[in-house]
């Protein structure tokens, strides 16, 4: 079974949920308005200098007004009314459905299940380092020798990044491609052992995309969290509080 | 508003905007670079042309390392046919390397036609270039990687081969290009 390119009749229905969630969002948020929001946001429309920077800058700093150290959001903790944090939790529900929609446009732009990857091992030094995030793009284009391409291996959860030596094209139409690949560019020895047993070749349902471009050290991220889930934990519980103790 | 929380979020936002912004302008600078790389590739000798038998012992004299034979993963068909030639590479690849340059990774492919597969490409050789001083290269190597066929098809075939390289930069966009130099052929008869 060949693994077909995300098609666009998705693109549709991924933007259809997104318009649905925006607008029940803010009607919901027109229905619980409390009026102290109102005064919050009049009282930023008096300082056009904010405009002038990002969107999210002014909505940091319209939450971070009255953030202190813990004494502070203690006392907003305590403070909180049912309003406020259906409110805040249908802001951040908002965040996160667009974030998700974002992320879904970008799986049907590049044709891939996961548009960036992050470089777990030194394999492929000096050009990839352990910590680079590497952007994948995957199309009819049949792939040739010398493309970097990240594949899955049956059995495997952790899809690897390699480069392609050899490439065999059984059939005359296109996509009927088997290659091997190379154990990284700091190897000499083609990637075989790597394979599911009695597996010799990859064909183009296990390649996830070919790397087309790099970002360094991003990756750390998500490397260090991955590695101490502890750090995730604490991550989502700040990010929680703040969002649910903001004057927004 | 001016508490340490507020600061350094403002710079922590500000920050990371910037530096996403130049590494964006990084890998856009590199397309305003249009690189005229030349090569030539001399074959100066057929050191072997064999039929692999169905055994373990070609193979082993063959490999360039010595953990593993690679025999015990990928069995190689009885009937594949493998070539070890020697070659001269001269390239000038400098015009290749801008200041958003990491590396260039540089390989030489032969690539030819069978019945059963439309495109054969396979990698003989490559080398990772890692500054402009070192682009300009010449060197005489067997071949790094097995040149086998997954049958018997090489006897007195005509094959291209490819100097191809893939420019991997500090951020942002990688591009790969090749020179395809045509008219090798390989012996008639096995030796």
């Amino acid at each position: 079974r060949v693994e077909t390119p995300l098609s666009e009749p998705r693109y549709l229905y991924y933007l259809l949920i997104f318009l649905c969630s925006q607008i029940l969002g803010q009607f919901l948020c027109l229905v619980l308005q409390v009026p102290q929001l109102n005064s919050t946001r009049e009282e930023t429309r008096q300082r056009p200098f904010f405009f002038a920077i990002s969107f999210y800058l002014r909505a940091q700093r319209q939450r971070e007004k009255r953030m202190g150290w813990v004494r502070k959001t203690v006392d907003s903790v305590k403070s909180l009314q049912v309003k406020q944090v259906l409110l805040r939790a249908i802001g951040l529900a908002m965040v996160f459905t667009s974030g998700l929609i974002l992320w879904k446009a970008l799986m049907c732009m590049t044709g891939t299940k996961s548009p960036v990857v992050v470089v777990v091992s030194g394999s492929m030094e000096p050009g990839f380092k352990r910590g680079d995030a590497l952007f994948l793009y995957k199309n009819k284009d049949p792939i040739r020798a010398g493309d970097i391409v990240v594949f899955n291996v049956k059995g495997q959860d952790v899809p690897i990044v390699h480069r392609v030596i050899e490439v065999r094209n059984a059939g005359f139409q296109q996509l009927h491609y088997c290659l091997v690949g190379k154990t990284g560019d700091a190897n000499d020895m083609d990637d075989r052992f790597l394979y599911a047993r009695g597996q010799l070749w990859l064909k183009p349902q296990h390649i996830m995309g070919r790397a087309v471009g790099l970002l360094p050290y991003v990756g750390w991220v998500t490397i260090v969290m991955t590695e101490k889930p502890v750090l995730q934990y604490i991550l989502v519980g700040a990010v929680g509080l703040l969002f649910l103790t903001s004057k927004d | 508003m001016h508490s340490f929380g507020f600061r350094a979020n403002a710079v922590l936002t500000f920050g990371i905007t910037i530096l996403a912004l130049i590494c964006a302008m990084a890998s856009i600078s590199d397309n305003f670079n249009s690189p005229r790389p030349s090569s030539e590739i001399q074959i100066l000798n057929i050191n072997w042309f064999q039929k692999q038998p169905h055994g373990n012992d070609e193979i082993e004299d063959f490999q360039v390392w010595d953990v593993v034979p690679i025999c015990l993963f990928s069995p190689i068909d009885a009937t594949a046919a493998m070539v070890s030639l020697t070659m001269n590479i001269t390239a000038d690849l400098q015009s290749l390397f801008t200041w958003n340059t990491k590396q260039v990774f540089v390989f030489v492919a032969a690539e030819y036609e069978t019945p059963k597969n439309a495109l054969n490409q396979v990698s003989l050789w490559d080398a990772i270039i890692p500054a402009k001083e070192h682009a300009k290269f010449w060197v005489q190597t067997a071949n790094k990687y097995r040149f086998v066929d997954q049958g018997s098809n090489l006897r007195g075939k005509d094959f291209n081969l490819t100097l191809h390289w893939h420019v991997m930069p500090k951020t942002g966009k990688m591009f790969a290009n090749k020179l395809v130099i045509p008219g090798y052929r390989l012996p008639e008869e096995y030796r």
